[in-house]
């Protein structure tokens, strides 16, 4: 059996699977912090004054925040027990994030609940020619919602166990 | 500074928008890792990153992901919208490189009242030519329904990066 069988067996039953929740209560710190990393001087994003008179009334999140929470979802931190995503696979793969499919429904602004929800969409093989070896791919959807119940986001990505 | 906002009236299909080039250094990657919680070692270990096929550690994805939207960002102006975006990471990027994004628009159309365009994406580095490439959708205003603009200035942005972009410090000659 290879790595990639090995692996592929543990993460097989993943599939479907829907993981507990987290929620995230968004505050301006970290709503900044993020476009602070990225060098991004975009006024909307950290400067209230400027904000007020846009037709949003306020900073909103860059769209790239879902990031910031599609990670804080993914985190154990918050949690009773490691997500599913932290399970030790054979081997120790690293991850690599191979793509990234994002919809953005409505603007995230401070004082926002955010709540989180994954589950892995499909797991198979693939030939890496890089590594002239099996790797395995997973696919997996976030869903994030506010505390109106109303859908914010959904960010769908491609991960190489490598 | 002049808000400038761009208008759904006023683009045209093969029309590029202005590209960002981005220099994203080990520090950055440092503040992105901390900023979102990502410690995956890919990104500060280099046994680990040599194990997977790369000669040092690897530029997050995503980091290169928010470039691109940075881009998106900066052209469509504080009356648009950035509706969907899909990007597939060929080949990493690393400190130091030149990310270079760009984009065209390849389509313009209407739906359910809404103008959107849609747009091809790219990140150029060193090591990889369209080493991500992908697309989005932007929704325009019109020019009828132009919002009242703001005046914008950029806001200040990390001092650690820019003394990061500057290098190593420089032996003083004796």
């Amino acid at each position: 059996m290879t790595q990639a069988d090995a692996i592929l067996d543990v993460m097989k039953a993943w599939i479907g699977e829907e993981e507990p929740p987290v929620t995230c209560e968004v505050d301006k710190g970290m709503m900044m912090k993020i476009p602070w990393a990225v060098d991004d001087p975009n006024p909307l994003w950290r400067d209230e004054q400027y904000a007020r008179q846009t037709r949003y009334g306020g900073i909103i999140a860059a769209p790239y925040f879902v990031e910031f929470l599609r990670f804080r979802g993914l985190s154990s931190y918050e949690r009773p027990a490691a997500p599913v995503s932290f399970v030790p696979l054979p081997g120790n793969p690293a991850n690599v994030v191979g793509g990234e499919e994002v919809e953005y429904f409505q603007p995230i602004r401070p004082g926002d609940v955010i709540t989180i929800s994954r589950k892995t969409t499909d797991v198979k093989k693939r030939w890496s020619k890089k590594l002239n070896r099996e790797v395995v791919i997973q696919t997996y959807e976030q869903v994030f919602t506010n505390q109106f119940g109303e859908l914010v986001a959904t960010h769908k990505s491609t991960n190489v166990k490598t | 500074m002049e808000p400038t906002q761009v208008y759904w009236d006023d683009v045209e299909v093969g029309q590029e928008i202005p590209s960002l080039v981005k220099r994203p250094t080990h520090i950055q990657m440092l503040m992105w890792g901390a900023a979102v919680d990502d410690y995956n070692p890919m990104h500060a270990d280099r046994e680990i990153a040599t194990r997977a096929g790369y000669h040092e550690p690897i530029v997050f994805g995503p980091l290169v992901f928010s470039f691109l939207e940075q881009m998106l960002t900066d052209w469509m102006g504080v009356a648009g919208w950035l509706k969907k975006i899909t990007v597939r990471h060929n080949d990493p990027a690393f400190a130091g490189d030149d990310v270079i994004c760009r984009g065209k628009i390849s389509d313009k159309y209407e739906k359910d009242g809404e103008h959107y365009v849609e747009l091809q994406i790219q990140a150029d580095y060193p090591s990889g030519e369209q080493g991500t490439v992908g697309s989005a959708i932007v929704a325009l205003p019109l020019k009828a329904h132009a919002p009242t603009l703001p005046s914008a200035e950029p806001i200040p942005t990390s001092p650690w990066l820019r003394i990061a972009a500057l290098g190593k410090p420089v032996e003083p000659e004796v």
